[in-house]
């Protein structure tokens, strides 16, 4: 039931980025290491500060990434189906950032840190087509986290009166 | 001529009974000062060149001896000296800091008011009567400038009726000029040295034993003026002179500056390496813009009595070279000053080009004279020219 | 000789102040001494004055086809701004015309209606907007991605709600930063773009807001294959005249106030790529 669940998952793998267009022979490796996991709305995923354990592809839902700021806590992005999470746990010795909550009922794909850094580690080809993508997710994100900072709608920045 | 920009000039040249439209005559000094009279009698302030905070300046003339006899002026990037002649000459001088822009697109007009006095709030639009102003001793550049703002300023729709009033009912006794500054630079630019579209137009002779004008006739305006002065029939001789102080002045011209190409070149050159050069200098004064008799650019200002019942809107001039000119909430679009004077000298010479179907340059060379640091355009394009990819 | 003076503003009375946000109110204007109000164009702008401390350009932000009001929705960034949104019903401002240039609301029949906007650039899309509530068989899928710093900068909240619940409508909202408390999306506003479901042959879309929002919005939009002519924008400037001689507003040879606001992507690429402070 699990791998079912798991291969009809992996059929949909070009609806995540970080799966897109890779070489169909790495698919079984990741299949191997894959477990679905669902959250209930409010559910913390991961807090703040805590190991890097899993990292998440979202299958379905919406999820908040927060942190404390000013003694309250804020949002700092939100992230819905097709969204990379937890990317940390692909490095070795590293805590989360951020908490992250369920929004909404979520359903993820996730996968064991040790288990995909052992696996990149004995091929590498996987390894690379992996970090690859991602470095790419990460530019993309660094980039909307730059056009946050910007902060262009408040009155310094903006320019519309 | 006096009409503004899109109206054309209707009438007969054959209606008035002695002086043809084109017609050459020979006038003395003390004729000067009658035509002088005649246009104060007409109504008309004559505005002419006058010594002024030690420049020649244009103001308000009385009589001939408002005029700037035997002086003139020395011109050089950043430099601008009043010197004596070997002559009396009247108009022996090229351009000052003053232009008819200062008169025509003044530089400070009360646009309206907002009075609540009695209550309710009342808007009164300034309804001046307008001077009538007889422009005397300007210049082809000079002339030129004013159909370069009457382009901008009656071309559009609406048209800027502060402008309009004063245009619509001027008269151009313009000089022909013949002793160029060193700044200048009007034959590159089409506009000069021989003045176009005057209702008349003199060339001085100033000779050991005679100080006389030709006068040319270039409106039936100018002609009915001049019927009721003595003046008498010019000889060729007087025609050929004329010619040849005007072609000397043309080649005494050795500032250049190809306005087509440059159109193309700035269009092309916002990267060039020379506004950072330039940039350097510059001290984004803006003084060449209030001398230049082409810019145009105004803000507007408010002012109130103490408890805010009277309030008056007026309008100044304004220079592109301030960080405030461009300023939108959140900063300037043009914050440094490599940026202002590009767009100053692009505009200037290209875009202009694009808006209005001319060069917004006349080739007065005024910004030269007045910039404190001598930049000089023609310069600048040519730097600019010197670093391009594309030539 | 008295001719009228296109800078002379209409004296109008402010019939209702509505505080959108801290910072914001809408202004509904009505004629003073019963002439009549200039109409005007979805995206059109007016020179609004408060006597005494000067004149600025605001976007019309009320429905075109009420023709006895002109409604403006202001940000307090400056001192006639501020002044502006402290007044109260009863009170008198001056205007000045509907100016410029407009969506292409009436081209744009048939289409797919993409808007993009940012922060108060909401309030010069929302003429459209009523526009297409007015007539919305006359155009296809209707699609307003919004962003904002805040929950709490949001405009036209209840609005929102409304045009959501059109026909073959979504309205996607996101801010820049919010407590834990609001339940919708945090990130850039080019982030909403992943949930529109665009047909970029027949879409046309319109975005307003701040120019940097404005560049990725249009980089984002590129990227779905939506091709130049058919992405309109709208541009600030720091007009004084709105007719084109006071010489402020210029971006290369276009004058915004005349030329402008609202542009055709593909009339003003070639100055918003540069980034040379034109």
């Amino acid at each position: 039931m699990r791998v079912n669940r798991i291969e009809e998952l992996a059929r949909a793998a070009e609806t995540y980025p970080l799966l897109a267009d890779l070489p169909p022979e790495h698919l079984p490796k990741l299949l191997e290491i894959a477990e679905e996991r669902w959250f209930e709305e409010n559910e913390i995923i991961f807090p703040e500060g805590a190991r890097s354990e899993r990292l998440f592809l979202i299958a379905s839902g919406r999820i908040a990434l927060e942190t404390m700021a000013g003694g309250q806590r804020i949002v700092i992005q939100t992230l819905g189906a097709g969204d990379t999470m937890g990317w940390s746990a692909l490095t070795e010795t590293t805590t989360t950032h951020f908490q992250a909550r369920a929004l909404t009922r979520v359903q993820t794909i996730a996968f064991d840190g040790v288990a995909l850094r052992v696996a990149f580690k004995e091929n590498h080809n996987l390894g690379f087509e992996i970090m690859k993508r991602l470095l790419a997710l990460v530019t993309e994100r660094l980039d909307h986290t730059r056009m946050q900072l910007i902060d262009m709608y408040g009155k310094r920045a903006a320019k519309r009166s | 001529m006096g009409t503004p920009f899109g109206m054309e000039l209707t009438g007969d040249a054959s209606g008035t009974k002695g002086i043809p439209v084109g017609a050459l005559r020979r006038m003395g000094v003390p004729t000067l000062g009658q035509l002088i009279n005649a246009l104060r009698q007409r109504g008309y302030q004559v505005i002419g060149p006058v010594l002024r905070d030690g420049a020649i300046s244009y103001g308000p003339i009385g009589n001939l001896a408002d005029l700037p006899a035997g002086w003139t002026s020395e011109e050089n990037p950043a430099s601008y000296r009043l010197k004596r002649r070997s002559d009396d000459a009247l108009f022996g001088y090229a351009t000052g800091p003053k232009s008819m822009k200062d008169f025509l697109h003044v530089s400070e007009i009360h646009t309206f008011t907002v009075d609540r006095t009695d209550g309710p709030f009342r808007i009164l639009p300034n309804s001046e009567a307008p001077p009538r102003y007889a422009f005397l001793g300007v210049r082809g550049c000079d002339i030129a400038a004013m159909f370069v703002q009457d382009r901008v300023l009656l071309g559009g729709m609406p048209a800027d009726p502060f402008y309009e009033n004063r245009r619509r009912n001027c008269l151009i006794i313009a000089v022909h000029c013949t002793e160029p500054a060193n700044t200048c630079f009007c034959t590159s630019m089409g506009t000069g040295p021989r003045a176009r579209d005057f209702d008349l137009a003199l060339t001085e002779f100033v000779d050991s034993d005679s100080h006389h004008f030709l006068v040319e006739v270039g409106s039936e305006a100018g002609a009915e003026l001049l019927e009721q002065l003595p003046v008498e029939m010019a000889s060729a001789e007087m025609a050929g002179r004329s010619q040849t102080l005007t072609e000397r002045a043309r080649r005494a011209m050795t500032r250049q500056l190809d306005k087509d190409r440059a159109a193309r070149l700035l269009q092309e050159n916002f990267d060039s390496p020379q506004w950072d050069r330039v940039a350097e200098k510059c001290l984004a004064c803006g003084n060449c813009t209030m001398v230049c008799p082409t810019c145009f650019c105004v803000t507007f200002e408010d002012s109130s009595d103490i408890t805010g019942t009277h309030v008056e809107r007026w309008r100044k001039w304004d220079s592109c070279f301030s960080l405030a000119f461009s300023y939108i909430h959140g900063g300037s679009v043009r914050s440094s000053t490599k940026s202002r004077y590009r767009q100053w000298l692009t505009h200037k010479l290209s875009s202009w080009v694009d808006q209005f179907g001319s060069s917004g340059c006349v080739g007065c060379g005024r910004c030269i004279t007045w910039c404190p640091v001598g930049i000089d355009l023609t310069e600048e394009v040519k730097a600019i020219q010197a670093t391009s990819p594309a030539e | 000789m008295s001719l009228a003076d296109p800078m002379c503003p209409l004296l109008v009375r402010i019939s209702e102040v509505v505080r959108e946000t801290h910072d914001t109110c809408t202004l509904t204007t009505v004629a003073a001494n019963g002439e009549r109000l200039p109409s005007f164009l979805p995206g059109q702008f007016s020179m609004v004055s408060e006597f005494g401390t000067g004149e600025i350009p605001i976007s019309i932000s009320g429905d075109a086809e009420m023709p006895d009001q002109l409604v403006y929705t202001i940000r307090s960034v400056g001192k006639v701004s501020d002044a502006l949104i402290r007044h109260k019903p009863g009170d008198y401002i001056g205007l000045r015309g509907s100016f410029g240039t407009a969506w292409p609301v009436k081209a744009a029949r048939g289409q797919d209606l993409l808007l993009v906007a940012g922060g108060i650039g909401l309030a010069p899309l929302r003429p459209v907007i009523s526009h297409i509530a007015r007539h919305r068989n006359d155009y296809g899928r209707f699609l307003l991605l919004y962003g904002a710093r805040t929950p709490k900068d949001l405009l036209f909240r209840k609005q929102l709600r409304a045009w959501g619940k059109l026909h073959d409508a979504q309205v996607h909202i996101t801010v820049d930063g919010a407590d834990s408390k609001w339940r919708g999306h945090v990130g850039v506003v080019t982030r909403l773009f992943d949930f529109a479901a665009l047909r970029p042959e027949r879409t046309i879309a319109m975005t307003c807001g701040p120019e940097i929002m404005m560049h990725f919005a249009i980089r984002a939009l590129r990227a779905r294959n939506v091709v130049n002519d058919r992405i309109f924008l709208s541009m600030e400037r720091n007009m004084k005249c709105a007719v084109g001689f006071c010489g402020h507003c210029q971006m290369g040879p276009l004058f915004i106030c005349k030329d402008g606001p609202v542009f055709a992507y593909s009339q003003v690429d070639r100055w918003l790529e540069r980034h040379h402070e034109l």
